[in-house]
């Protein structure tokens, strides 16, 4: 049943259908399922494999924008029944889709998972600057700052935008994530942390605010 | 020794011959205030400024052509509703675009672009003497250009590129009406630029690109209402020969047939398009320009544009039908140094 509801709701934001979105995700809620794994298996599955097409020119940016709004009416009725840990003060980041780059979905997932879970979040936004990265962080005192990237192109922005921080010896670790990127690139880079999805991020994030890593 | 006029060039180029040399096209708008000495909000409300200064630029880099200036303030600013802002040294932005604030596509009136005969229409007006002056200026042996936005652009900012892609699904019918209207106000706005003496219409349709839409969405959303215009402009004038260049930002190598279908004699191609395979592809049937990365342009040394410049043309020349260009605009304060590379290498690479 759980399963089947999951894939309901996959279907739903893949082809973006609001209606049917809104109509699995109720059914999540009648049947007492967990609301977090179902915006995990059925949300950001669908997004997942979205971001795969989209990689591929299978699905362009009207096809990924309808999807996440699917996702978003699904959301909007889940998120309140979401039983997750709710601490306050886990910590400050700073967040946002560097330059060059439009794609803010898997940002926005982010931060959601992220905010659920305690933090106060920074939203910088998409195509942001370089140096904005810093200065916000900065400006707030960030325990983290969060980089998304969809498109390959935009990964090069990321060890300018680690430099810069290295250099300005600024007290924010970061933290990087996004279909390009990998565990060993941010190695390369020297970003302090990659994630491989949401739900990661926030595990790193602690672990990285927490000086476990 | 060189022994065409700018304007013979061109048109060599773009009868997809081989003139003298490879003819040099730089995409300047708020560059040439520099050129002048000025700021970009004084070319932009002096049409006298901004003729002279595309007029300058043309000399200084010894172009093949002077690009006439215009924005989306000039074309859209008389559309009831729309403000234009326009800062001292920027380019002029606009706000208050009121398709923007209703949700739903299906409530969306299609609104009543300014007309070009209506004097009340400020921006509009102010645009077509800048072309007017410009072209004067240049002189009859010139190449001119006016550049418009194209239909599925003009959509797009009507609404908002993120809404609009999303009303592609909610109601293609009504998106396509929207777009229709659009390819109506570039064709007019095309036509009253030609008639104030431009040599070429230009239409720039950075939205419609293969990095936001598909090429099936192209087809249906963007490929046929291009070709409205391009057919439009060609009726309207029977007995002249007006070049359409079409600009089309990003990676468009998926769209090159649909672009050359549309009927534009020239395609604009940006920094992302491999030019050696874009010309292999369309065996010299329509005449490209490109590719000199304008961010290479602005932070790049000299030595470098040069390099490149020579790549673009040993891609792209042979046979002819090639012109050397920026990929896009480019930043307003390349340094000149880059900019008369271009002139420099096509004399020395691109001799026929």
């Amino acid at each position: 049943m759980e399963e089947e509801i999951f894939k309901m709701l996959t279907d739903a934001v893949l082809s973006g259908n609001v209606k049917l979105a809104i109509k699995a995700s109720n059914k999540v809620i009648e049947e007492n399922i967990d609301a977090y794994e179902a915006i995990m298996k059925g949300c950001a599955e669908a997004m997942r494999i979205a971001g795969e097409k989209f990689e591929k020119h299978e699905i362009y940016v009207p096809e990924l924008l309808i999807s996440a709004r699917a996702m978003n009416s699904a959301i909007d009725i889940l998120k309140p029944h979401m039983k997750t840990e709710m601490q306050t003060n886990s910590g400050k980041i700073v967040l946002g889709v560097v330059e060059g780059d439009i794609h803010d979905i898997g940002k926005n997932l982010v931060k959601l998972m992220l905010e659920t879970s305690g933090f106060e979040v920074i939203d910088l936004g998409k195509d942001v600057p370089v140096d904005t990265f810093i200065e916000k962080a900065k400006e707030v005192d960030a325990d983290l700052i969060g980089l998304s990237a969809l498109m390959t192109t935009s990964m090069q922005t990321m060890e300018q935008i680690v430099k810069k921080a290295k250099e300005s010896n600024i007290r924010a670790k970061i933290l990087i994530g996004g279909a390009p990127v990998s565990k060993d690139f941010a190695e390369k880079i020297q970003a302090d942390g990659y994630a491989a999805d949401a739900v990661e991020a926030v595990k790193v994030a602690k672990e990285l605010i927490r000086g476990e890593r | 020794m060189e022994h065409m006029t700018s304007k013979e060039r061109m048109m060599k180029a773009i009868d997809l011959e081989e003139p003298d040399r490879v003819p040099v096209f730089i995409t300047a708008l708020s560059h040439p205030s520099r050129v002048v000495g000025t700021k970009i909000s004084k070319m932009r409300e002096n049409s006298e400024i901004a003729a002279k200064a595309a007029v300058m630029t043309s000399k200084n880099y010894e172009t093949d052509c002077v690009y006439i200036y215009q924005d989306y303030g000039l074309l859209l600013g008389d559309i009831k509703g729309i403000e234009v802002k326009i800062p001292r040294d920027s380019p002029p932005s606009i706000s208050n675009y009121p398709l923007r604030s209703i949700k739903n596509i299906d409530e969306c009136e299609v609104p009543e672009f300014p007309k070009v005969s209506d004097p009340k229409n400020k921006n509009l007006r102010l645009l077509l003497k800048t072309s007017e002056l410009t072209c004067k200026l240049a002189g009859i042996d010139t190449f001119t250009c006016f550049c418009v936005a194209g239909p599925f652009t003009l959509a797009g900012l009507l609404r908002g590129v993120e809404t609009f892609c999303m009303d592609l699904y909610d109601n293609p019918d009504k998106a396509k009406e929207l777009i229709e209207a659009s390819a109506k106000f570039s064709l007019e706005t095309l036509i009253a630029g030609i008639e104030s003496g431009a040599t070429m219409a230009s239409i720039a349709d950075p939205t419609a690109s293969p990095n936001l839409i598909s090429p099936a969405q192209f087809q249906s959303f963007a490929g046929s209402y291009l070709r409205f215009v391009i057919q439009g402009l060609h009726d309207h004038f029977p007995d002249k020969t007006i070049p359409v260049r079409l600009h089309i930002c990003g990676d468009t190598t998926p769209i090159h047939d649909q672009m050359t279908d549309t009927g534009a004699d020239l395609l604009s191609l940006d920094q992302a398009v491999d030019l050696k395979k874009a010309k292999v592809f369309t065996k010299n049937n329509v005449c490209l320009m490109g590719n000199v990365d304008p961010s290479r342009l602005y932070l790049g040394s000299p030595s470098e544009i040069e390099k490149a410049s020579r790549k673009c043309i040993e891609d792209a020349g042979s046979g002819g039908g090639f012109i050397l260009a920026s990929g896009c605009e480019i930043p307003p304060d390349c340094p000149p140094e880059n900019l008369k590379m271009l002139i420099k290498a096509a004399r020395k690479y691109g001799k026929y």
